[in-house]
């Protein structure tokens, strides 16, 4: 009996110690601790967090966010862009561009090895965009090779190989573009998101079988600054150095990049279990804790623009929504920078078209549309509104901001007499009533590249255009903005469609989110934007 | 007990067979074409839908499909992962065991706490420490374990710095997750134990053992416990199938790997192979669990006789 009373003490003890400690030193775990089943800690180990786990290792298809991470660390691509959003060489150290920008020579690194100490030539870099566009690949690739002559616009191959891609020599690739075109574009797709693949080891496996091969599994050839070490589902994905990378050897031993949820991330990084978040969309901090993390003392948080942005489709299809004043009268009625300041903490920015600040092609003329329920009430009466009538909102869940900005959105239409009922529901049920044009308003985000064309989603009958918006005179512009290369020639024609899309709304473009990182003060060299942190992985240390 | 034993292994089979067909129907429920959702931002492409629809079987008529279904299951393969492209099995069999052991942990920590706690109240009845006890495993049947994790992570990672608040490996990343599981449980049997214990200590045999001159510790822990372990022992099993479901929430919290962390994933994913293989599985262990309970009440109490 006195040990059970003892034992019973020690669980009272417990249980005050859980409510109650305060006082107590805390003696947190060193950090860069990996997880305890990982291979003994060295110094210059960081650990990254990420929200979910890696869909498989094919640099082709793999997920472009979670699965996308760590392929980037392993595989490198032509180009990257920086902090800055400019392009800087990887594979390839320089590129010219011909006068009429449908010739894209790019000269590789001579000293760029694949892992195995293979040199990387022109031949992997055919071999790879070949298999992306090989109609029997299942690559979600295609879209960045869709620019080059003898694809068509699923990047899928017209004769038996791309007919505009050819070796120059054993380290110069020469790339012919369907049309001219812009150098952001070409680079910004066919250099910087095609992760080049190494020919001696994949191609004699013939792509059908691809899916059942070890090497996506455990890609150990890459020609990143990082390799393959091990993949403990669930838990993390280990990186080791490279120590022959052509930029140099990375500063870092080992990256473990683990996987767990924003609400544990935040313990971690202050317990030191982690170093940093991983980034847009797929570890970025939450808002609710966004306060916290900035008071740490370990952690510098980060706040920065994003290419992302929320906005809430018409469906363009009711005849009430036809006269532009009805929209327009949408967008004044919405009070965005109740949204922006309270949900967002004032991290994020009002947007009046589908670029963001990020965006070179931002038309920055454009004035943001303030609150005014005075004027979206007179545009309403003026196009005739029937005010009797209700309108149905989709909400998708999964995203909190975006769920209690739908809150303020109704109390704002309501406010100017427009009735509105909100439906929560999940992603793909709200896809398919969109789908089928069964809904009236909707609430969804997107996020693209830093290229302007956004004609998949504005232009008449477009795969993205889910409300059926239909304007000829927008259409006319982004035919001829993916047809035109020269810099100042080309944002003429997207500030005219910034206008047009400003006066005949598509959507009311609501807000673009700030991207929240955490980064350890312990980290130095990480150079980050919302494009991204790891471009210059090779430079990063530990002090 | 060899005739009970077929008699319960009969009775499980409609219960596995239901269970597929809940599984297997939940991938057709689900809103949109499964193969446009696996496909996602590819599903522009209406060939690769079409013939990832054929891949699938899902131009065959819904009998046909769940016979196929059915079929793999009994040649053991729960089918290849959308996403991952691995087996299912395989990438079940990998976050298994970490599920397994936690659920085993948590199950410790409930039996040996909720056992000391209820005895504890049993013993002292009407005293301090018999309120107490009650007290504590009413908290730990109303709080929720995923509060309880963070207040643990926050007291002994945070401000203690005792253990880590994350991962998995070694005992040190156990030892929250394991007492944050089987808290909960640990209350129910403290309950359990003490009413039963109550009951029994009023009994003759008990009154006899204290006349016979036996010491207190000798009369609870040799003759009044052991009779008082027999609800226990069916509480147990039906805790350790909770404790299998609670490890979604600990698994979460605690960033460690396992079945549960694989079913919310692979449901966020829409990877529904895996949903279908990780719930079907898991239901199997529940009734295999429940079977175990049951036979094993006559090792505890001989009288007990199985028919």
């Amino acid at each position: 009996m006195r040990t059970s009373q003892k034992l019973l003490c020690a669980v009272a003890v417990l249980a005050i110690l859980t409510g109650c400690a305060r006082s107590a030193t805390p003696t947190t775990p060193k950090a860069g601790t990996p997880p305890a089943s990982a291979p003994s800690k060295q110094n210059h180990d960081v650990s990254i967090a990420m929200w979910s786990s890696p869909n498989n290792f094919n640099p082709i298809n793999t997920d472009s966010s979670y699965g996308g991470y760590p392929i980037g660390m392993m595989f490198d691509s032509l180009a990257t862009m920086n902090d800055k959003a400019e392009f800087v060489g990887r594979l390839a150290e320089k590129w010219d561009i011909s006068p009429d920008f449908t010739t894209y020579t790019f000269h590789l690194n001579p000293k760029a090895k694949w892992h195995d100490g293979k040199p990387v030539t022109a031949k992997d870099v055919l071999f790879t965009v070949n298999t992306i566009a090989n109609k029997d690949t299942v690559t979600n690739r295609g879209t960045f090779v869709a620019q080059i002559k003898g694809t068509d616009a699923n990047g899928k191959a017209t004769g038996a190989t791309v007919e505009g891609i050819k070796a120059v020599d054993d380290q110069t690739v020469a790339v012919t573009t369907k049309a001219p075109m812009d150098p952001l574009s070409v680079l910004e797709k066919f250099g910087t998101a095609v992760p080049i693949l190494p020919e001696h080891i994949l191609g004699s496996v013939p792509v059908k079988e691809w899916d059942k091969n070890p090497f996506f599994m455990e890609p150990k050839v890459g020609s990143g600054p990082f390799k393959f070490g091990k993949y403990a589902q669930g838990q993390y994905v280990q990186l080791v150095r490279n120590d022959d990378y052509y930029l140099g050897k990375p500063k870092l031993e080992n990256i473990y990049i683990r996987i767990m949820q924003a609400t544990s991330a935040v313990a971690a990084l202050q317990t030191g279990e982690i170093d940093m978040t991983a980034g847009t969309g797929i570890g970025e901090v939450p808002i609710a804790d966004w306060d916290k993390v900035q008071k740490l003392e370990n952690v510098a948080a980060v706040s920065f623009p994003s290419k992302g942005y929320q906005y809430m489709d018409f469906n363009h299809t009711r005849p009430y929504f036809k006269d532009p004043k009805v929209r327009q009268a949408f967008v004044y009625g919405i009070n965005r920078k109740l949204i922006v300041d309270n949900l967002l903490k004032g991290n994020g920015q009002i947007i009046e078209g589908p670029y963001t600040s990020l965006y070179k092609y931002q038309d920055k003329t454009l004035k943001i549309r303030d609150y005014d329920q005075t004027k979206a009430k007179q545009l309403l009466t003026e196009a005739g509104w029937d005010f009797s009538r209700e309108l149905s909102l989709l909400v998708p869940l999964g995203n909190k901001v975006r769920e209690q900005s739908a809150d303020i959105i109704m109390a704002n239409l309501q406010q100017i007499g427009v009735k509105v009922k909100a439906q929560t529901m999940d992603f793909p049920t709200l896809q398919a009533r969109r789908g089928k044009q069964d809904y009236d308003l909707s609430l969804v985000g997107w996020s693209d590249v830093l290229d302007p064309d956004v004609s998949s989603q504005v232009r008449t009958d477009a795969v993205y255009n889910n409300g059926k918006y239909s304007n000829p005179k927008a259409d006319e512009l982004l035919d001829k903005g993916v047809l035109t290369a020269e810099f100042n020639a080309r944002k003429k024609i997207y500030d005219d469609f910034q206008k047009l899309v400003y006066d005949d709304p598509n959507f009311v473009y609501l807000y673009s989110p700030n991207t929240l990182a955490a980064v350890s003060k312990r980290m130095v060299n990480v150079k980050q934007s919302a494009l991204g942190a790891t471009w210059n992985i090779y430079e990063w240390d530990v002090k | 007990m060899l005739g009970y034993l077929t008699k319960r292994l009969a009775s499980a089979v409609p219960v596995i067979i239901g269970v597929t067909l809940l599984v297997f129907l939940m991938l057709h429920m689900v809103p949109g074409d499964p193969a446009e959702q696996m496909l996602g931002e590819m599903a522009v492409d209406k060939t690769a839908v079409a013939n990832l629809r054929q891949q699938m079987g899902l131009n065959d008529p819904l009998a046909v499909q769940y016979g196929h279904f059915l079929g793999n299951i009994l040649h053991g393969n729960l089918g290849t992962s959308m996403l991952a492209h691995r087996s299912v099995m395989d990438m079940i069999g990998k976050v298994l065991p970490s599920t397994f052991y936690l659920t085993l942990a948590g199950l410790g920590v409930a039996i040996v706490l909720g056992t000391l706690l209820g005895i504890a109240a049993a013993v002292r009845q009407n005293t301090w420490l018999d309120t107490s006890s009650m007290v504590l495993a009413l908290l730990g049947v109303s709080m929720p374990s995923f509060w309880l994790g963070l207040l643990l992570v926050f007291t002994f990672s945070l401000r203690l710095g005792w253990f880590p608040a994350t991962g998995s490996g070694g005992w040190e990343r156990m030892v929250m997750p394991a007492f944050t599981l089987g808290f909960g449980a640990a209350a129910v049997i403290a309950r359990l134990v003490r009413a039963s214990m109550l009951e029994i200590l009023r009994l003759d045999f008990i009154r006899v053992a204290r006349a016979k001159g036996l010491s207190e510790h000798r009369v609870i822990y040799r003759h009044a416990l052991k009779n008082a372990l027999i609800p226990v022992l069916t509480m147990v099993g039906l805790e350790f199938g909770r404790l299998l479901g609670g490890t979604v929430v600990i698994e979460t919290v605690f960033a460690r790997p396992g079945i549960g962390r694989l079913i919310v994933d692979s449901i966020l994913k829409k990877d529904f192979q895996v949903v279908q293989g990780a719930v079907l599985l898991s239901a199997v262990f529940y009734v295999a669990i429940n079977l175990l309970v049951d036979m094993s009440y006559a090792l505890i109490d001989p009288r007990i006789r199985y028919q």
